[in-house]
């Protein structure tokens, strides 16, 4: 997760304003999910990098506290959910699937179950990188065209999608990933 | 297909043996299209003796998406296909169970390189990491997986939707075995 995908998902969540249930699907990173927490409950969030003590923190920014705040379930591992398997439970309001789609080795399976998962109408937020250095080696499987992306969810028409360059450091690719929006049919 | 994946296909044969006698090897070339370099790989095959060459593809009535019908091969190419299928796991196995055991399967794909395609023919889907290309063929043997630098610049600006990095561009190159 990167600033820029964070800012991604503020432009996302003060366009569709989503409420009700929010699957984090792959939610995995203490610090992220903590943003991404914080950044549900208020109305048009904003997100600025700033460094305390050489430490990167991400300043989560909004005009108001919203009233009826979304609750945030993260879905991974790390919280005993196995996205391989079709997920349990009450369907989903909305979905938050960030630079998860690369690490799985059946990536079409995870994406079924991600779009099971969600309610008819549902928005899912989705971010995977298109040109990005190995990482979190083993474990690191594909990279993604709009078109490819779009075939992983055909239970799901495109609301948007675009490709944005992000920060990368000097010495690694040019960082670009694709930054879309279905919606369960 | 490019200056740097037809080199990179010499070297490939230059080191490994396909079998006892070069003449006798049936070679299948999966996605295949004389109009995009299968020429030169006929060419280049002929060079080392090898003269049984079919290309499995929508250009000569194969649907590599469905089982593929009649004999199995000796050696499989297989290069700059799989980013254009729609489900890369469906048509690596009906790769596979078209070679024979113990045949080499020669797989080339791109890693970074800007969204190609022809929009009434095929589409561009996917990039492949090491790990998803072992993922795809993992019921075969790995021989050796590189990856390639391309020298290939492209003559005109690459159009924006696009989404290029600039050059250079970077494929992986894999080798398995049937077992």
């Amino acid at each position: 997760m990167t600033i820029i995908s964070l800012q991604e998902l503020a432009a996302f969540l003060n366009t569709y304003k989503v409420s009700g249930r929010i699957a984090d699907y792959g939610g995995t990173s203490e610090i992220g999910a903590r943003i991404v927490r914080q950044m549900l409950g208020f109305e048009d969030v904003g997100i600025k990098e700033d460094l305390v003590d050489d430490m990167w923190v991400g300043l989560v920014m909004g005009s108001a506290a919203k009233e009826t705040v979304p609750t945030y379930h993260p879905l991974d591992y790390n919280n005993g959910v196995d996205l391989l398997l079709p997920i349990e439970g009450e369907p989903y309001d909305a979905g938050i699937s960030m630079d998860l789609l690369e690490h799985t080795s059946q990536p079409f399976i995870v994406a079924e179950n991600i779009s099971n998962s969600l309610k008819p109408g549902a928005l899912l937020f989705v971010t995977v990188p298109f040109v990005w250095e190995v990482h979190n080696y083993p474990g690191d499987y594909w990279r993604f065209t709009p078109q490819g992306l779009a075939t992983l969810f055909p239970k799901m028409k495109q609301r948007a999608s675009k490709i944005i360059r992000d920060q990368s450091p000097e010495e690694e690719l040019p960082r670009t990933r694709i930054v879309a929006v279905f919606q369960k049919i | 297909m490019t200056n740097t994946s037809i080199n990179e296909f010499k070297n490939f044969l230059d080191n490994y043996a396909l079998g006892p006698k070069n003449e006798d090897i049936d070679v299948a070339d999966y996605g295949g299209n004389e109009e995009l370099g299968s020429t030169s790989i006929k060419q280049i095959l002929s060079l080392y003796g090898i003269n049984k060459y079919t290309i499995l593809d929508f250009s000569t009535g194969f649907d590599l998406r469905n089982p593929i019908p009649g004999k199995k091969f000796d050696f499989g190419i297989c290069m700059d296909l799989l980013e254009h299928v729609s489900n890369p796991f469906i048509v690596s196995k009906n790769i596979k169970d078209n070679l024979n055991k113990g045949a080499l399967l020669y797989v080339t794909v791109p890693w970074v390189w800007p969204v190609h395609g022809d929009p009434e023919k095929y589409f561009d889907y996917w990039r492949f990491a090491p790990d998803g290309l072992k993922e795809l063929f993992n019921d075969m043997e790995e021989v050796v997986m590189y990856g390639s630098r391309d020298s290939y610049v492209p003559d005109e600006e690459v159009p924006k939707e696009a989404f290029a990095p600039d050059p250079p561009y970077m494929r992986l190159i894999g080798v398995f075995r049937k077992i």
